[in-house]
């Protein structure tokens, strides 16, 4: 018997008497009983969990020890099995940051769901933010690169919005395409219906490109519904305000491509193109709707100033970059109109215009580029300066608070999808960095129990992180191994950058020393390059692709959706696109309050 | 033939000497006009030649040849933004100018041969006056000769040539006939103001546009780089290549 433990004792007679049945007081009246507990240990086959043994017996040799032969009787107790493991036993974990940190998270995770305010309607204010093309491997490259920026190693820093308490997944194919489009997927956000790729705000008995099936098939989106409930609205994008996700919140159109009159074919002379409609848009739904009277978008901005201007000399932005800047052909000018139909309004195309907007400002229209605006890292070089989109975001905000029923804003990074398109992950990246900027100024300058803000991608990119570069490698670079200072090589003895593109323009390296024509004309790279004496971190440096193609392309996969705020409980688990509108409306009650006010 | 142009506005560099100080008084509006050319590219035996315009309209240059026409505008921040238009297709796609890296040199759009070429060059000889005054200049670098007639006032090219004495190459640019009607110029540029443009930035987005279709998938508008293509808009293989 194992016995690593022992405990005597000594029992007076008349106390033994009784634990031993004795009858008689005369027996052994000069003998002690003793009873010696020996400890079982752990793992011993009479006690798995290990336990007690109790011998009893009397010490009739006097020698003080219970003696073998001297053993009446034993009794055994074993341990019940384990159920927790001690302090000292748990501090490898606990003393682990990993370990904590993810307590700590879990925590706020608790904290978060017993806060979550799960009833419909309490959401003031919602915020959809859209990055173009901002695909799962393009959110986790633009962390990576974020943390780097601020001189971390990057891989464990959070964006604005991975900081959000709820995330899910978002199926984004088009009903006629396994890859989508802009156009169909954000008309599926902000409508709740799924259509065809290439048509803005009509569902999929559409055909593209045909005017006279516009008509019955319009949708009713989350901003025009916001707009009938008398809360303010808003839209901002760093594309062309006409281009197809901006569209998707106030126009109906058979193209996303009809952004100005001179875009649609003839015969298209019942439909209006998407700039009209943006400036129309105020008397364009009192006119759909019966007896609703609404005060228009109360903030757009964006670039896109050539679908909204005649295309006359004369009606050129002091930053114009081309001899004429409009393409409007009928001789509007939307501008004036939309400055005619807002006397008290403020224009504006350039920074310092933006600067001057006031916060008690009701209406806002700024159109800061002829086309797309450009891309944050070349902000700078803009002929009459730019606003970022971060600073578009909070003024916005300002100006949508004067409305006492709350706001509907739409946020979209546009250009990240341009730079992908390019092949040149540096702008995508950065462009996402300057979108989660633009979230976080949302975080800060709006009530988190009031307003909802969710954050999603429209659909993503053939963009990838590949090899198994070393923790803090600069994700701009070459694959650098675990434990290794120089770029592992593949199989064609040359490096490799970790990310990269399945199809696309490739390699080209556009630094400031190379000749802008070699540059501009350099046909589509196929294959492998040399990048041995390459710095691929570099603004002009375009990765490597697989399939030889003039543009890169959409890809397929899901999406990420992250939010906050009141309904953002919802936000879990893999969805059809779609879905996130009924989310907005389920947490605005847009639906509802806009019946109630078309009712009254 | 772009490509030749291309050749000789890349290879060549210099800031223009300030011409003529004996210069007579020359009228001509030369922000205004239309350059034709011939470019001939000789090769051992074998020679080819082309056809190819020189516009001016102001701050905007346009070089055109059989099947497409790069458009070049001057901006105001000196910036270069082109537009390429396919003539047969009435099609173009316009590039910000941030999609132009490196050095920008207007000059070479402008005149052909970049002002910083022509400084490094030897003036060997001026004739005629006024307008008609012509400087011709030659500069050797390694194996290629350089020769340049130049209408100072206009700041035209009469004649280039690059002589490759190792590979037997000649490549010739040679004027052969220049308008300065304003009205046939601007006529011109308006024509190609017309055609239906598309951002580069766009492209990827439109691949139900069959025209925009085939440059992603062909990738034909980088393989313009040689300036040769069929009228179906594709590369044609055999052109001159760097």
């Amino acid at each position: 018997m194992a016995a690593n433990m022992k405990k005597l004792t000594v029992l007076s007679l008349a106390v033994m008497v009784a634990l031993a049945g004795c009858s008689s007081d005369d027996d052994k009246s000069d003998n002690n009983i003793i009873a010696v507990d020996n400890a079982i240990a752990v793992g011993s086959a009479q006690c798995i969990n290990g336990g007690v043994e109790t011998q009893v017996g009397v010490d009739t040799n006097e020698n003080g020890v219970l003696d073998s032969d001297e053993v009446n009787s034993s009794n055994l107790v074993c341990n019940a099995p384990a159920t927790s493991l001690t302090t000292e036993q748990l501090a490898n974990l606990t003393g682990n940051a990993w370990y904590s940190d993810a307590q700590t998270k879990l925590t706020a995770t608790q904290q978060a769901n017993t806060e979550a305010v799960t009833e419909s309607g309490k959401a003031k204010n919602v915020i959809l933010f859209v990055g173009d093309g901002m695909g799962i491997s393009t959110v986790t490259a633009a962390r990576i690169l974020a943390g780097q920026l601020e001189g971390g190693m990057g891989e464990d820093y959070q964006l604005s919005f991975e900081t959000m308490p709820y995330s899910g997944f978002v199926k984004t194919y088009n009903v006629d395409a396994q890859t989508p489009d802009s156009a169909g997927t954000m008309t599926a956000m902000v409508s709740g219906v799924k259509t065809d790729v290439g048509v803005i705000g009509v569902d999929e008995d559409i055909e593209r490109g045909v005017c006279s099936t516009v008509a019955g098939n319009e949708l009713v989106t989350s901003l025009e519904l916001a707009e009938i409930a008398g809360k303010a609205t808003g839209l901002i994008s760093t594309a062309r305000i006409t281009h197809a996700t901006p569209a998707a919140t106030y126009a109906k159109s058979a193209d996303r491509n009809w952004e100005d009159n001179s875009d649609m074919p003839a015969g298209s002379d019942a439909c209006e193109d998407i700039a009209s409609q943006l400036v129309n848009f105020e008397a364009n739904l009192e006119a759909r709707f019966a007896g609703i009277d609404v005060d228009g978008i109360d903030v757009v901005m964006g670039g896109g100033r050539r679908h909204f201007l005649p295309k006359d000399a004369a009606a050129n932005s002091s930053d114009a970059i081309s001899a004429v800047e409009g393409d409007r052909t009928d001789g509007r000018n939307l501008v004036t109109e939309w400055q005619a139909t807002y006397p008290n309004g403020n224009y504006v195309m350039d920074q310092a215009g933006f600067d001057a907007i006031s916060d008690d400002a009701t209406k806002v229209f700024g159109l800061f580029n002829e086309s797309h605006m450009q891309y944050e890292a070349d902000r700078a070089n803009d002929v009459a300066g730019e606003p970022s989109l971060s600073q578009m975001t909070e003024k916005a905000i300002n100006v949508l608070n004067n409305n006492d029923k709350g706001f509907f804003l739409s946020v979209e990074a546009g250009r990240i999808d341009h730079a992908h398109h390019a092949g040149n992950a540096y702008n995508a990246l950065n462009d996402t960095i300057e979108f989660a900027k633009a979230v976080k100024a949302a975080m800060d300058n709006t009530n988190p129990e009031e307003t909802l803000i969710v954050v999603t991608a429209d659909h993503s990119h053939v963009f990838t992180i590949a090899g198994y570069p070393k923790r803090g490698n600069p994700i701009l670079g070459k694959v650098v191994a675990v434990g290794q200072t120089e770029p592992s090589l593949a199989a064609d003895d040359m490096p490799y950058t970790t990310v990269g593109y399945t199809n696309g323009l490739g390699y080209r390296d556009l630094g400031d020393e190379t000749n802008a024509d070699v540059s501009y004309l350099a046909a589509p790279v196929t294959g492998r390059v040399d990048l041995t004496n390459v710095d691929t971190t570099t603004p002009g440096f375009h990765q490597e692709s697989l399939v030889p193609l003039s543009s890169e392309t959409h890809a397929g996969e899901d999406v990420g959706v992250y939010a906050m705020g009141p309904g953002a409980h919802l936000v879990t688990g893999t969805n059809e696109q779609s879905f996130l509108f009924h989310v907005m409306d389920f947490a605005a009650d847009l639906v509802k309050t806009a019946d109630e006010t078309v009712a009254q | 033939m772009k490509t030749a142009l291309s050749l000789l506005a890349t290879m060549l560099v210099a800031t223009l000497t300030s011409t003529s100080a004996l210069a007579t008084q020359c009228n001509l509006n030369s922000q205004y006009l239309k350059a034709d050319y011939t470019i001939t590219n000789t090769h051992k035996n074998k020679q080819s030649s082309q056809l190819f315009t020189l516009w001016r309209n102001n701050q905007q240059v346009a070089h055109q040849s059989d099947v497409t026409t790069e458009l070049w505008q001057h901006l105001a921040n000196k910036q270069i933004r082109p537009i390429r238009y396919f003539n047969a297709q009435q099609r173009g796609i316009e590039y910000q100018p941030s999609e132009v890296r490196g050095v920008q040199n207007w000059s070479a759009k402008n005149q052909l041969v970049d002002n910083q070429l022509i400084e490094k060059m030897t003036l060997t000889k001026t004739q005629g006056a006024g307008c008609d005054e012509v400087k011709n200049y030659t500069y050797q670098e390694g194996e290629n000769t350089y020769t340049l007639a130049f209408y100072s006032q206009t700041q035209l090219v009469k004649s280039f040539s690059v002589n490759n004495t190792k590979n037997q190459a000649i490549m010739l640019l040679s004027l052969n006939n220049v308008s300065y009607n304003k009205q046939q110029v601007t006529s011109q540029f308006a024509q190609w103001d017309r055609f239906q443009t598309t951002d580069y930035a766009d492209i990827g987005d439109n691949e139900n546009d069959p025209f925009l279709a085939k440059m992603i998938n062909l990738g034909f508008i980088e393989h313009g780089a040689t300036g040769f293509y069929n009228q179906q808009g594709e590369a044609i293989q055999g052109g001159h290549h760097h």
